[in-house]
């Protein structure tokens, strides 16, 4: 297999007297989807926020195209095509739709190909073409969703870390979602998706990790996951 | 020798302030910054009430204690819970229409030009005539004043508050009413602030409404950032050194007219200096703690290890329902947090609360332990309402929690931790403090007692004397369960129990929650790990989009697919 | 008469009313961006009135002043955030010792001030006041200067915050500043440019007041308490809030006249300003927090 695109190693992180996350090790591949499950406080977010720079490293390394970024700052890592979507609180509620994808590009110097990329978010997410002149906080909880994933594209990151993406989304919005993942993954992005939806998350995925207790147990691929019928037993 | 007196007295007087409004500002963590106003207005009230009945300083002097403190108490309650910044807003403004009110009633106060012909100092008849012959009486006000603060910072109200300082939600999950003593320490210091300022005046026999200006506050703030905030001797150092550098400087030749804006230069540089890199002061609060030792008690250590407590021995375990939820609802913006949730909790018993993320536990749990009003429906204990008690008075009646990341109180030692815990202490009360010392003295060895027996049977008796911070997470954790067994609630709530514990230490965790079951305590976990609530759980309540949809023993529920569906999404 | 009187009250109040409005903006950019209680912001004030009165002195006219004045309050408001509030920042102080730090800057330096300058008031003569009347309504050229500059340099930044791309990472950061970080946001060049654009209004306002009233070492704390109750009064985070505060402080300040001898002036403002925290915390436009 050719080097991984990114790549933790036996990762420690701990909040202060806290570790939650034991030597984890994962990678991702050059345009692969990859989830990572498991309980919840299992320490995925942890382990997101810790590979995107928001949290220091205890012990372990983490590489990104062969070269250590343990300790790089977020701004770097979001210029160098890391970028991490969170849960909630992921977009600026008293800025425009369109200012909040504006700023995105701002914030990269990207304004030359702005319209570009603006085209290509709209092609996923047209409703927020339509609301742009809208303030973010006004708009419905999925709506805010797109939002913050079209924002992440708009920079168009080599790595997606994508931290529960569904949560507080209905049924239908889940599967759009879903399909929206899907063709941003085709567009050549590499996706690590945290998702307490295991479905979902094992359908996307080609390769799933699970974590428990601060520790990966597991790592599988689609078919292997899909075959095992003990999940209870891996949360 | 008359200036040398003279100075002593006006710095005694500073060191009462200081260490007054260290109570306040330390202690209690209330950005006060009206503590000269209060200087001033107790200062007035007792010239007035002298001057005006004719009465004797004694009785001017006890005038504004109380009355200036019920009056800070007063005006405490409304804004005493809020954020710093608001606390801070809310004691400037006071501290503005103070002063400009005292400016501008000259009928009442002499406006600018003040009030002479105070009455002086007289008690029993004995009226000092110099400043020399004032100094005994200052020795024994800033006596008293030292050892009122004294007792209240070092005892269990003390405690309480310096808990109140790490962490006020734990205090509050500990079943005191953080409020309260914020409250009536803002009275006490408040009181004593007034005090000073009824012994300023008399000993000066004039008083304006200037020594209630607000720089004479934020001199007042600087004397205690300087000297160590919630340290009683640091407010000392700190007040002594503030008033004796500009005495000083009063010896530089030609610079008199400097000297006003001189002495506040330095003020302010001080103030910048300490904040950035000695924040603690030049007398730390935690001023060696860290050498320091607790030494147990031998006794009550032997008598700790023989057996646990009777009342964990012995309670009867009846299997009846102990707390019950009917129909809680709750939301957030118009998002249902928590629909129509009904639970039952048996003695006895572990009950779990599972289900996806974002399904409502938390709030739930948070409206079992009163830290959240339910919009709906009502929580019964032994078939008594307690829906409208507050967080802390649940504690108080017997329900009490443990929080998912521990906080515990970092920097008390082990023991300290444990007693906080200890519920109706005479010594938490003021007036028993101060008045009923026998019994708070005797209380003392009977929660003593109880600390060391709760604290054996999670076993970490041999440290009971190590500082809370120091020992691992997991032992954080069982601390954290002592803590929670020394409220002697019944019911006992655990958020994520084996949450950052690690492996090893789980099964150690989930064996001591097992045997307080056993023994008698009703009890109820919110828990992520399915593998924990499977092997401890006697009954799980399965939740979705804040409904219990259905209970059942863990291995039901597991079997079920259409949980499974809901849990994991396939 | 009572009319007259009503009128004339009406006009003053709306003059220092724009002249508080545009304080309220100076103070409230840096707290919704930096959430930084910046009570060393009166001293911003003071510099820039000293600044000016010196340039004055030294023969320079109106326009090289005003430039002094300015370039000496933006300087010290991003000093101030650099040198003293980062710092703390990184150590994870606390809003009260971030406060103290502050309060100490203030009042160490209104006393480096008295040292420099001595205690007497300085005037900034370089504008000849005439005045003018309208209906029953007196004021001077210097109260329409003041005027118009406030509004101007308040729709000029409203033109920015909105306009322009500095502008909205402003807004961002204020909005959701850990957010701002994910998305490679320096924000604490963010924060230096909202010191910046504060000190900058608080510099103007003191130039422009000081063109009538003379300075003296203290005047800056005035300045700042209005510069604070204004944006609490109208409400945290939003600077239209801060706009409506300062309007209606400069309106109640000049009306309480009509019940009450001046010198209670300040006492109904703080008395106000002590009941809205009791009554709606928020402010007038503030968005409740949870």
């Amino acid at each position: 297999m050719a080097a991984a695109l990114l790549e933790t190693k036996n990762v420690d992180v701990a909040y202060q007297a806290k570790q939650v996350v034991f030597k984890a090790s994962l990678e991702v591949q050059e345009g692969e989807f990859v989830s990572l499950i498991g309980h919840n406080g299992a320490g995925k977010t942890t382990l997101l926020k810790t590979i995107c720079g928001f949290l220091p490293l205890l012990g372990g390394d983490i590489l990104y195209n062969g070269r250590s970024i343990a300790r790089r700052s977020t701004e770097e890592n979001v210029r160098d095509g890391i970028v991490f979507v969170h849960q909630e609180k992921s977009l600026f509620p008293n800025l425009t739709v369109l200012e909040n994808l504006k700023i995105a590009a701002y914030a990269l110097d990207l304004q030359a190909e702005l319209e570009q990329r603006l085209a290509t978010v709209y092609s996923l997410f047209p409703i927020l073409k339509e609301r742009g002149h809208q303030l973010a906080k006004t708009l419905s909880g999925g709506q805010q969703k797109q939002v913050a994933i079209g924002m992440a594209i708009l920079v168009r990151p080599k790595v997606l870390l994508l931290d529960e993406p569904t949560l507080g989304l209905s049924p239908n919005l889940v599967h759009e979602l879903g399909r929206v993942l899907r063709e941003i993954k085709e567009m050549g992005t590499s996706i690590l998706l945290v998702e307490q939806n295991v479905g979902m998350a094992i359908n996307l995925a080609e390769r799933v990790f699970v974590m428990k207790t601060g520790q990966i147990i597991l790592a599988a691929s689609k078919q292997e996951m899909l075959a095992r019928d003990d999940l209870w037993d891996l949360f | 020798m008359e200036y040398l007196s003279h100075t002593l007295n006006l710095a005694i007087i500073y060191v009462a302030l200081t260490v007054s409004l260290n109570l306040i500002l330390g202690f209690a963590g209330i950005a006060s910054m009206s503590h000269a106003a209060f200087f001033c207005i107790g200062g007035y009230v007792s010239v007035l009430v002298t001057m005006h009945w004719g009465l004797n300083f004694a009785v001017g002097l006890a005038a504004a204690t109380v009355l200036t403190g019920i009056f800070g108490g007063v005006l405490a309650g409304p804004f005493i819970k809020i954020k710093d910044e608001y606390v801070i807003l809310f004691t400037l403004a006071f501290q503005m229409i103070s002063f400009h009110l005292m400016l501008s009633l000259y009928n009442i106060t002499g406006g600018d030009s003040g009030i002479f012909g105070v009455p002086p100092v007289n008690i029993f008849g004995f009226t000092p005539t110099s400043p020399t012959a004032f100094l005994p009486i200052s020795f024994l006000f800033i006596f008293i004043v030292y050892y009122v603060c004294y007792k209240v910072t070092r005892s269990p109200f003390g405690r309480v508050l310096k808990g109140i300082r790490e962490d006020a939600s734990a205090v509050t999950s500990l079943g005191k009413s953080v409020l309260k003593f914020k409250v009536l320490t803002f009275m006490v210091g408040c009181g004593l602030a007034a005090a000073a300022g009824s012994l300023f005046a008399h000993y000066s026999q004039f008083i304006n409404p200037t020594i209630g200006h607000l720089d004479g506050s934020v001199l007042l703030i600087a004397m205690v950032v300087l000297g160590g905030s919630a340290n009683l001797w640091g407010s000392a150092v700190g007040a002594f050194l503030l008033i004796i550098i500009p005495e000083l400087l009063t010896f530089i030749p030609g610079a008199s007219n400097l000297i006003v804006p001189l002495r506040s230069f330095i003020y302010g540089l001080l103030l910048i200096l300490f904040m950035r890199f000695r924040p603690e002061g030049l007398v730390p609060e935690y001023l060696g703690l860290a050498r320091k030792k607790y030494r147990l008690d031998p006794e009550l250590e032997a008598a700790a290890k023989k057996g646990e407590t009777a009342e964990l021995a012995a309670a009867p375990v009846a299997n009846e329902v102990v707390l019950e939820a009917r129909g809680l609802d709750k939301s957030f913006g118009g998002l249902k947090a928590v629909d129509n949730f009904s639970l039952e909790l048996r003695q006895g018993q572990i009950t779990a609360l599972v289900g996806p993320n974002g399904c409502g536990k938390t709030t739930a749990f948070n409206l079992i332990t009163g830290f959240l009003r339910p919009d709906q429906g009502s929580v019964l204990l032994r078939g008594r309402e307690i829906t409208g008690l507050t967080a802390h008075r649940r504690a108080q009646v017997g329900i009490a929690r443990s929080w998912q990341d521990v906080r515990i109180f970092q920097h008390m030692t082990v023991l300290d931790n444990v007693l906080l815990a200890r519920q109706s202490r005479a010594g938490e009360k003021l007036f028993r403090l101060f008045l009923a010392p026998w019994t708070v003295g005797r209380q003392r060895r009977m929660h003593h007692q109880a600390a060391y027996q709760y604290l054996e049977v999670v076993g970490l008796l041999d440290k009971a004397g190590e500082i809370a911070k120091n020992l691992s997470y997991a032992e954080q954790k069982l601390l954290a369960v002592a803590r929670l067994l020394a409220t002697e609630a019944n019911v006992l709530l655990f958020d994520e129990p084996s949450s950052g514990v690690d492996p090893n230490w789980v099964q150690s965790l989930m064996g001591l929650i097992r045997r307080l079951a056993r023994r008698g305590k009703t009890i109820c976990i919110v828990e992520h790990n399915l593998e924990v609530v499977k092997e401890i759980s006697d009954l799980v309540y399965f939740m979705a989009d804040g409904k219990a949809l259905r209970q059942g023993t863990a291995q039901e529920l597991m079997a079920d697919p259409q949980l499974k569906e809901i849990y994991f999404g396939v | 008469m009572q009319l007259d009187l009503v009128a004339q009250l009406l006009a003053r109040g709306l003059i220092t009313g724009s002249v508080y409005a545009m304080l309220g903006v100076s103070w409230g950019i840096i707290y919704n961006t930096t959430r930084t209680f910046h009570f060393a912001h009166g001293l911003v004030y003071g510099m820039a009135a000293y600044l000016a009165v010196s340039m004055a002195a030294l023969g320079a006219g109106l326009f090289l002043s005003l430039l002094a004045a300015l370039a000496g309050s933006v300087l010290m408001g991003v000093l101030m955030e650099q040198w003293a509030y980062r710092p703390m920042r990184r150590k994870n102080a606390s809003q009260l010792s971030i406060f103290l730090t502050a309060m100490g800057i203030m009042v160490a330096g209104q006393s480096l001030i008295h040292l420099f300058y001595g205690p007497d008031s300085r005037p900034l003569k370089l504008m000849h006041e005439k005045v003018l009347t309208l209906g029953s309504m007196t004021f001077t050229s210097i109260d329409l200067v003041a005027v118009f500059t406030s509004w101007a340099a308040m729709i000029l930044l409203a033109l920015f915050l909105t306009r322009s791309k500095a502008g909205t990472m402003i807004r961002a950061v204020a909005s959701n500043p850990e957010k701002a970080t994910f998305i490679g946001i320096n924000t604490h060049r963010i924060f230096l440019l909202a010191f910046a654009l504060g000190s900058f209004l608080m510099g103007l306002a003191a130039f422009v007041s000081t063109l009538e009233m003379p300075a003296t070492p203290y005047v800056g704390i005035q300045a700042l308490l209005m510069s604070f109750i204004t944006v609490f009064l109208g409400g945290v985070g939003s600077l239209v809030g801060a706009v409506l505060g300062g309007l209606a402080l400069g309106l109640l300040e000049s009306m309480v006249l009509l019940v009450l001898p001046a010198q209670f002036k300040l006492v109904v403002t703080f008395a106000v300003l002590f009941l809205v925290i009791i009554v709606r915390p928020q402010g007038i436009l503030g968005e409740k927090t949870s």
